[in-house]
């Protein structure tokens, strides 16, 4: 597998340090950039090619987030963390939504892969 | 032992920091009661504490009565001085600050086990304040008997009466009139509610330097 391209977006240093590590542990997973704002992210994918953005949101906005950056960079698979980072959506074009709940390192890393496998 | 009531961080920690080799990660919990539960069992050097955890302070100062032998490192928590303060006086040993990188955290949990907590310069000067504001309040409950504030004059002279010495001796002690010491001494007696200097010592039993107030008193009078 070819060397994947993730950026984070609103999450914490440790958290985006820990989902980079439970990636990387596991397949070619490199953080190139990393944002504190959305704004900040859109203008970055808007130049650049990026295979995951893990995003951090309120549960109530996840749905608008995925979709906006899907907009934006429609061959992404797009990890929206919410509650605190109990529950995970994952999401790409053409592909069917997973909503995990008190996920753990293993299934999300799991199901992040799975997409970005299926995405080629 | 590492203490988050989300899985992902709980797990995701144990495992990233176990791959350092700083750290033996013994166990980790979801929730306060779980985690005091085995805190008994497990007898960890350290309980990595998440921040967000519910009532944090409270299961902090419920912890650190349990195993006050171990630290509480309360992790990924917002640098505001208000919060710092909360968890310090709830029981936590440190903090590691939100801003911190994983590879960080290993290295920062040895330094607070260590003694070596990094803070912010707004957060050690509101520590500083806090101190003071603290050692202000202690000395003045050093003045406080039977909750009549005393000013530090009267309670030289409680002192002395305490120690024996008559207003003469007193006044001459302090170099000042006899007039001046039986002012003092009235309005002490009005204080303390009693009505001859005899009973002053019985107002004062409680206070840890009554008891040396005699030898003090006549050493200073020699």
């Amino acid at each position: 597998m070819t060397e994947l391209t993730a950026i984070v977006v609103t999450l914490s240093p440790i958290v985006t340090d820990l989902i980079a590590s439970l990636l990387a542990a596991r397949a070619p997973v490199a953080v190139a950039e990393r944002f504190t704002t959305r704004r900040a992210a859109e203008a970055w994918i808007s130049l650049h090619k990026a295979d995951l953005i893990i995003v951090g949101a309120a549960e109530e906005d996840t749905g608008d987030v995925i979709s906006r950056f899907l907009a934006l960079a429609p061959g992404a698979t797009v990890l929206a963390l919410s509650d605190g980072g109990r529950c995970a959506r994952v999401r790409a074009n053409n592909v069917s939504e997973r909503l995990l709940s008190d996920v753990s390192p293993d299934q999300l890393a799991d199901a992040v892969l799975a997409f970005l496998g299926s995405r080629g | 032992m590492i203490v988050s009531e989300t899985r992902l961080y709980r797990e995701g920690l144990a495992e990233a920091l176990a791959r350092t080799g700083a750290l033996d990660i013994c166990g980790h919990s979801d929730g306060a009661k779980a985690a005091l539960d085995a805190l008994g069992e497990l007898t960890p050097d350290v309980v990595l504490l998440d921040a967000a955890i519910g009532d944090g302070p409270g299961f902090a100062a419920a912890m650190a009565k349990t195993a006050p032998q171990t630290s509480i490192v309360v992790m990924a928590l917002t640098e505001a001085p208000s919060e710092v303060l909360r968890w310090v006086e709830a029981g936590a040993t440190g903090y590691i600050p939100r801003s911190t990188s994983l590879a960080e955290v290993a290295r920062t949990v040895l330094e607070i086990v260590d003694g070596a907590q990094n803070c912010a310069p707004r957060v050690t000067s509101a520590l500083l304040q806090r101190l003071r504001k603290l050692s202000e309040a202690a000395a003045n409950r050093s003045n406080e008997i039977n909750g009549t504030q005393l000013t530090a004059r009267e309670l030289q002279i409680a002192r002395f009466i305490a120690a024996g010495m008559s207003n003469k001796q007193i006044a001459r002690q302090l170099d000042v009139g006899l007039a001046t010491i039986k002012s003092h001494v009235h309005n002490l007696l009005g204080k303390l509610e009693v009505q001859r200097r005899g009973q002053v010592v019985g107002r004062l039993g409680t206070k840890p330097w009554v008891k040396d107030a005699g030898r003090e008193a006549m050493s200073r009078a020699n």
